[in-house]
């Protein structure tokens, strides 16, 4: 049994981490900060509950997933996400990369930094439909095992599997329709601002 | 035990998320090892996971937010 006199110490440290999550659940800084300041209430209330020792940061993001189901995404004015059926295996290596001759020594890194901006790749994580994006979250972001995931999201480990198998499909399809539209504009000379001919 | 080039594929996931049985991990390895077009593919993979984790996981706390929840906790009743 966790002690609630620690609560502030065992916790805080754990902010950064669960607003940056609540950022790409919630879309916008005033509901992020809404859900962190509820997760944080909630946990406060039922630490008698955490056993002290265990998977605190598990612990947080369970009531942080909890309280942005009941309450905060009912809230959101967005259109319902699309899922964008099956995409196929390495969808984007085959698309991106897979030419490393044609690098001329650029680094795997470099490329994508220039394909997408930092934008862009929030924005293809936040396009993710809930059922995606929290495993996508979790494992890619938050390094949690599937078996945290798993917990957190209270549904079997095979689900968390084939949910972030095809989350992440679908979030390298959004991050190639970015790059797309970048090399796109790169190649008309009239909008390129290289272009010094 | 090696494996072949669809069978590195189909476990790349599992692989670089740790979660791979060690006799899988051994063996997928082994074919990157010798296998440089796998290996291109898995670093490409991990190389875009990276990318994600680094944009999504630095946005800064508002001060606002670390008040407000410090005042919530210490007002709130046990």
């Amino acid at each position: 049994m966790a002690d609630q006199a620690t609560f502030a110490d065992d916790a805080l440290p754990l902010m950064p981490s669960l607003y940056s999550a609540a950022m790409r659940l919630t879309r916008n800084p005033a509901d992020a900060e809404d859900l962190v300041s509820e997760t944080y209430l909630r946990a406060y209330r039922s630490y008698g509950t955490f056993t002290a020792g265990t998977n605190l940061k598990a612990w947080m993001y369970r009531i942080l997933t909890n309280a942005y189901i009941s309450e905060y995404r009912r809230r959101q004015r967005r259109p319902a996400e699309t899922d964008l059926g099956d995409v196929e295996h390495l969808y984007l290596y085959r698309r991106l990369g897979g030419d490393t001759a044609a690098r001329l020594g650029r680094s795997v890194e470099d490329e994508l930094a220039e394909l997408f901006t930092e934008h862009e790749v929030k924005q293809a994580v936040e396009d993710l439909p809930d059922y995606y994006r929290l495993p996508v979250l979790l494992a890619d972001v938050e390094g949690f095992s599937y078996s945290e995931i798993a917990e957190i999201l209270d549904v079997p480990i095979g689900t968390v599997m084939s949910r972030l198998h095809r989350g992440r499909k679908q979030l390298h399809k959004r991050l190639y329709d970015f790059a797309a539209r970048y090399r796109l504009l790169a190649e008309q000379p009239e909008a390129g601002p290289d272009d010094r001919s | 035990m090696a494996c072949n080039c669809d069978d590195a594929c189909r476990d790349l996931h599992l692989y670089l998320d740790g979660e791979a049985t060690v006799a899988v991990r051994t063996a997928i390895s082994a074919h990157l090892e010798c296998c440089p077009s796998c290996a291109d593919a898995f670093h490409f993979e991990a190389q875009v996971r990276l990318v994600v984790a680094r944009c999504c996981c630095e946005e800064p706390v508002p001060e606002s937010l670390r008040v407000r929840v410090l005042q919530a906790i210490y007002t709130a009743d046990p």
